[in-house]
């Protein structure tokens, strides 16, 4: 006696759900690395290389092996400021 | 009065002894397993944690290499900002101070913020 | 100022030191950034016991930029616009050719009482033009290696030991090319360096890595 279909609607439910929130998250994750893989375990270097990089090719992911920087990049390092505390 | 003798001929023995046969190999044979375990497990371990320091001193040295370069980035845009500031001091209050009594360079902690600082 | 919200378990046992004699005026630790302070207490003493380590996090979304160029007394010099990767894959080139320039110049800084950021600029400049030659040399003489070598770096967080195939393609290239060793300081001498070794324990492909 075959299953009824009605048991696996569920199932496809799921399976549809899991793989649709799977697949958003690799597209934004994809979106937000320019296509690579994702950095991990960066450390405060990474970081700060990171946001040259962001200086220097407008993405955080983007490389690019000019020995010469773009104009206007030598006055583009920004400071962080916060309120004063006290 | 009858009273309960032993059979004639005596007991049976009894049976106390077993005859089981002992299975698997003899206890210092898994011993000698366990510790050749282990030691292979120690063995691959310290391996990795040679290999591991020399990743480490891998990867710092080619920080090192190019540490310099950054720093003296870093330092030509500190020294442009100072500069920069200075300029802003005299064109706004019309003469040189000097907030700390020091020769030094010192990254300000304290800031004039422009309203539209926000990138 | 006073800051009550600083009133983490240490503060409020000192706190409670200073705060003997006006029981009455003891605050309670909560969160009031606005409310102004009880009269009587005294803010120095609060004061003494908040140290930066104890203040609030707070957001510092501001970006100062100063777009101000370089004074005209102090020469110019181009800066390097070569990103993380390509510095990183061309890092022990630059080491090798520039290692004295390098050295100046963090011993210039180091020696010179603070004020590092304005004696060394000189040899700041030289240690740029340095490695700028460098990445040069490599981009005219091994850019195909290169490129490949930092692909790899990009899609591997940038580990070294998950690329040792395009990097023994790119250091022989510079070697042959450049005259330039890959040499890391303080490698034990009796066994193979580590980025010369075929099989890598820790890369994500457990074979022979070339």
């Amino acid at each position: 006696m075959g299953v009824p279909f009605e048991a696996l609607l569920p199932y496809g439910i799921i399976l549809g759900m899991f793989g649709l929130s799977g697949y958003g998250i690799s597209f934004v994750k994809g979106f937000a690395n320019d296509g690579k893989k994702a950095r991990w375990n960066r450390d405060l270097w990474d970081r700060q290389m990171m946001e040259r990089d962001l200086r220097l090719t407008g993405s955080e992911r983007g490389q690019s092996s000019n020995p010469t920087a773009p104009k206007g990049f030598d006055v583009s390092n920004p400071w962080k400021v916060e309120k004063r505390i006290f | 009065m009858p009273q309960d003798m032993p059979p004639s001929g005596g007991y049976a023995q009894v049976q106390y002894k077993r005859n089981i046969p002992a299975r698997g190999f003899k206890p210092w044979q898994y011993m000698l397993g366990m510790h050749a375990i282990m030691a292979y497990g120690f063995y691959r371990y310290f391996q990795g944690v040679r290999e591991q320091r020399e990743l480490a001193r891998e990867k710092m040295w080619s920080r090192l290499h190019i540490m310099p370069l950054l720093q003296a980035e870093e330092d030509r845009d500190q020294v442009r900002r100072y500069y920069a500031d200075k300029a802003r001091e005299k064109e706004l209050l019309g003469e040189e101070t000097k907030v700390y009594n020091s020769d030094r360079f010192i990254r300000p902690t304290f800031g004039y913020l422009p309203a539209n600082a926000t990138k | 100022m006073r800051l009550p919200n600083h009133l983490t378990p240490a503060n409020q046992l000192a706190a409670k030191e200073t705060d003997l004699s006006h029981p009455q005026t003891r605050s309670s630790p909560k969160s009031c950034l606005n409310c102004t302070p009880p009269p009587d207490q005294s803010p120095l003493s609060r004061q003494a016991t908040v140290t930066m380590a104890q203040r609030d996090p707070q957001f510092n979304q501001k970006l100062l930029v100063d777009t101000t160029p370089m004074p005209d007394h102090i020469p110019k010099v181009e800066e390097i616009g070569t990103t993380s990767a390509f510095l990183a894959s061309a890092s022990f080139a630059i080491g090798a050719r520039c290692q004295a320039f390098n050295d100046d110049y963090m011993k210039c800084k180091d020696e010179a009482n603070g004020r590092g950021e304005f004696d060394c600029l000189k040899e700041g400049r030289k240690v740029t033009r340095c490695a700028a030659s460098v990445i040069k040399d490599i981009n005219t003489h091994c850019m195909q290696e290169f490129q490949a070598h930092v692909d790899c770096l990009e899609n591997n967080n940038q580990t070294f030991f998950n690329c040792r195939r395009p990097e023994q393609k790119l250091n022989s290239c510079i070697f042959d090319k450049l005259g330039l060793k890959k040499e890391v300081p303080g490698t034990p001498e009796n066994q193979v360096p580590v980025w010369q070794r075929p099989k890598q324990m820790y890369a994500e492909y457990p074979g022979r890595q070339f």
